[in-house]
């Protein structure tokens, strides 16, 4: 057996994806913290070059603490398109990103430690940031004309963070939890796509039978 | 159909859960051991203080009458030095240290809380010992004291 056609390769861009986090959209509009997370990105042959932005702005409390934090964040990386046949171009891809942050963050702690008593602390932590890498895969599904809806799934690892103080901060925009070496993420996309350029569905190959070689022809008699 | 089927498959990693923390079990520990022993054959030495407190507040961690021969001071929040007096009937010794301190979380739900971490000895008129810089519920000897 063997592949009668290859992938034709076409580096020229034919189309730009804006999409919007609807989770966290929704988060935004019907909570009062602020998350919000937007992609984009533009095709080179099978493959995507994709930047995210976000910013995330949210404030905690208990019984003996008041706690908020403000940042943003971008993601970049390549990512490549495991489905370039797909008639509706949807797609199931697999990416590496290089992501950094920047956020401050500040606490109203009232502590009560044995033998000391109660006091209250303020501690303020400017200019944090932190660095990240990921491993991201996922699939855009198109539901009407350009609009697709689509996830992507996160690993999270190899995280740095620089800048803070005695206060540890509770969370890295974009990464999550700040004191776990390793993250999963999940972000569920709208996504419009718009394209510029006709670039047709390549064909998927056929699997044809070779043809053997060296049989003896019958004579003729 | 097949496509939309495999995308809804992903919304069921929005049921994923991870699991809580126990706010009581993980919680950081602000307390150093000192520990006497007899400086001639390392055993045990139970001793009695009026009163071990700390010297620039009002802090008083032990009253007892008791006989003990492990005693356990709390770090200040505030600070990242302290010293205490350890007051005796004829006589007084100070032991001051060092720390380093961080506000960490938990989880949300529980709150952050102090924990404390590179114990060191800056300073003693105890003859004495640093036996661990960790500070943590599972330490139950610091510093070791000679008398």
């Amino acid at each position: 057996m063997s592949w009668s056609q290859e992938l034709k390769k076409d580096y020229k861009p034919s189309e730009i994806l804006f999409a919007a986090d609807i989770i966290d959209l929704g988060k935004t509009f019907f909570t009062d913290e602020t998350r919000l997370e937007f992609h984009s990105k533009i095709d080179f042959h099978q493959f995507y070059l994709t930047g995210e932005f976000g910013v995330d702005k949210f404030k905690l409390g208990g019984d003996n603490y008041t706690y908020t934090s403000e940042g943003s964040f971008f993601r970049i990386g390549p990512q490549v398109n495991l489905m370039p046949y797909n008639l509706h171009r949807s797609s199931i891809f697999f990416g590496l990103m290089y992501a950094r942050s920047s956020f401050n963050d500040q606490i109203n702690y009232d502590q009560s430690d044995a033998g000391w008593g109660g006091t209250t602390i303020d501690y303020k932590n400017d200019n944090m940031s932190a660095r990240w890498f990921e491993a991201n895969v996922g699939i855009n599904v198109k539901i009407a004309g350009p609009v697709y809806l689509g996830y992507t799934v996160r690993f999270k690892f190899s995280k740095a963070l620089t800048g803070n103080g005695e206060l540890f901060p509770y969370e890295i925009p974009g990464y999550g939890e700040a004191d776990k070496g390793s993250r999963f993420g999940f972000n569920y996309y709208l996504i419009y796509k718009l394209r510029f350029r006709n670039k047709p569905v390549p064909k998927r190959p056929i699997r044809r039978a070779e043809e053997p070689e060296n049989v003896p022809r019958p004579e003729k008699s | 159909m097949r496509d939309l089927i495999v995308l809804f498959c992903g919304l069921l990693l929005l049921w994923a859960c991870s699991e809580e923390p126990d706010c009581n079990l993980d919680l950081g520990s602000n307390t150093v051991f000192v520990n006497f022993y007899d400086i001639e054959d390392s055993s045990e030495l139970f001793l009695k203080f009026v009163q071990i407190r700390e010297r620039s507040s009002d802090s008083t961690f032990y009253t007892s009458e008791d006989s003990l021969s492990s005693f356990a001071v709390a770090l200040n929040p505030d600070n990242s030095t302290v010293t205490y007096v350890f007051i005796g009937s004829t006589d007084e010794d100070t032991l001051s240290l060092g720390y380093s301190k961080e506000l960490r979380w938990i989880s949300e739900s529980c709150s952050p809380s102090f924990y404390y971490d590179e114990l060191e000895v800056i300073g003693s008129s105890f003859t004495h010992e640093l036996s661990s810089t960790t500070i943590d519920v599972s330490i139950d000897e610091n510093i070791k004291v000679y008398r």
